[in-house]
């Protein structure tokens, strides 16, 4: 797997700066606004797009066709975009974290968990679409995706802080508990899709 | 080492029709067909990048499709597009696929790309033709297989790359008894290095014969419609009408000594069984 990661981080590095640097003036704006659904946002865009962009190029390159005929397996190469893509969300977590302590905000661990959960559920349900339809299909599926889920973020997160107010630590547990169930379920079901592509 | 039996794979506009041949130990095996004959698509099969509808594929013995990384590994390939990541330079591309093939030799990647004049630090997108193509090869001779698949290695390179190419190919036949499978339609190229050639027509294994037998075997024959109709017509294979007289594609040994003829290349044979009467 370090070999296609070491690919991946090479094709997309320089897009990688872009969003570095988006991710900066995100996380700014979030501690300034003291809202963290600006960086949570940049953070779903960015573990997104990033796997979509290293298969983007796979798509280019001919690459798929490659690895597949070099006897890797396709639990290891469904698996590294995955890992890419958490990786992923998980920079950009800790980049607002490192931001909103940096700025002296006063905030707690649900805030961490919930928009991290998001970007592993935004993964979750847009990579086995690209895996299927391929990039250019699959985009179309993925904005909609990005649209509805940022759409229900914002809109529960006032809601579900009225209904388990003072019950952080309950849904901060039934979050993770639901991301891991569809990450395993997504992990899966895209292992099964690209079982059945041909190249 | 490699069996290719009953093989069918259909798609909306073409099929791969009942296709078997073998590629024994130690031979070079030329796969020839005109455009869409369904050569990709066999070497896809063989390399597990399309799923035959039925039919299988043995290597040593074992189905390809339940094969283990270690026995995948025993093919190398070269494929028309390359599939080598295009933003990598040479130095990388030992980093990744030194991860990818188990038994990677980077000393021997990093010998035969300076023997091809690789330069090591620039990005393959920026390469020839005719470069990525030798980047390719040296990234299929790098890791140890026993048998190399090449879907159209030399298609619009210079005949000096081509030339090349062909002598690293013959390089590795001759090497610890490996096998090749080459598929292309520059037939010179396969005239010169194949022990055996299967031609691919419509989807279908037309024939798959010893080259040399093969080319022993026909003659071009130059006649007119009354000669034609004097031929025994078991000696005839193929007949093609011209506007000067008639072209017979005919068993030597079958024709009368008296007649004149050529011997007939693999493209002889490729026009005559695809557009002969």
């Amino acid at each position: 797997m370090l070999g296609l990661l070491i690919k991946d981080f090479y094709n997309v590095r320089k897009q990688a700066a872009w969003y570095a640097l988006m991710l900066v003036l995100f996380c700014i704006t979030a501690a300034l606004l003291q809202n963290i659904a600006f960086a949570a946002t940049m953070g779903i865009l960015i573990t997104i797009s990033v796997p979509i962009t290293a298969i983007a190029y796979e798509e280019k390159d001919g690459w798929q066709k490659f690895v597949i005929a070099s006897g890797l397996s396709t639990k290891i190469i469904v698996g590294e975009k995955y890992f890419l893509g958490i990786l992923c969300a998980l920079v950009c977590s800790t980049g607002y974290s490192v931001t909103y302590a940096a700025a002296g905000i006063d905030w707690d661990i649900v805030e961490f968990i919930l928009p991290l959960c998001m970007q592993f559920w935004a993964l979750s349900v847009v990579l086995p679409i690209v895996f299927a339809f391929g990039v250019e299909k699959g985009r179309t599926y993925m904005i909609a995706i990005i649209v509805v889920l940022i759409a229900a973020f914002i809109g529960c997160m006032p809601l579900l802080g009225n209904i388990l107010e003072g019950n952080r630590l309950i849904l901060s547990l039934c979050s993770t508990a639901a991301t891991i169930i569809v990450l395993a379920l997504s992990i899966f079901i895209s292992i099964k899709i690209y079982n059945k592509k041909e190249f | 080492m490699l069996s290719v039996k009953g093989l069918c794979k259909h798609y909306t506009n073409f099929e791969i029709d009942g296709a078997s041949f073998d590629i024994p130990d130690g031979c070079v095996v030329g796969l020839i067909g005109e455009n869409g004959a369904g050569k990709s698509t066999i070497i896809k099969c063989i390399l597990g990048a399309a799923k035959p509808d039925r039919g299988e594929i043995l290597l040593d013995g074992k189905n390809v499709s339940e094969s283990t990384r270690d026995e995948k590994q025993k093919i190398s390939f070269v494929l028309d597009d390359t599939g080598l990541p295009a933003e990598l330079n040479l130095n990388t591309l030992d980093k990744v696929l030194s991860d990818i093939y188990k038994k990677w030799d980077p000393a021997k990647f990093k010998a035969l790309t300076q023997k091809l004049e690789l330069p090591q630090k620039k990005a393959l997108k920026e390469f020839s033709k005719g470069m990525k193509m030798k980047a390719a090869i040296a990234v299929a001779l790098s890791h140890d297989s026993h048998l190399l698949i090449l879907d159209e290695p030399t298609s619009g390179l210079d005949p000096v790359v081509r030339d090349e190419i062909l002598e690293m190919l013959y390089d590795y036949n001759r090497s610890d008894n490996r096998a090749v499978l080459i598929s292309s339609h520059i037939t010179a190229d396969l005239e010169k290095i194949c022990d055996y050639i299967v031609y691919l027509h419509r989807g279908k294994v037309l024939f798959n014969e010893e080259k040399d037998t093969l080319l022993n075997r026909y003659g071009v024959y130059g006649v007119d419609e009354g000669q034609l109709g004097e031929l025994d017509k078991d000696a005839v294979v193929k007949v093609m009408r011209r506007d000067y007289g008639v072209d017979v594609l005919a068993l030597k040994e079958r024709m009368p000594g008296d007649f004149d003829y050529r011997p007939a290349n693999l493209d002889d044979i490729m026009l005559f069984f695809s557009k002969g009467e």
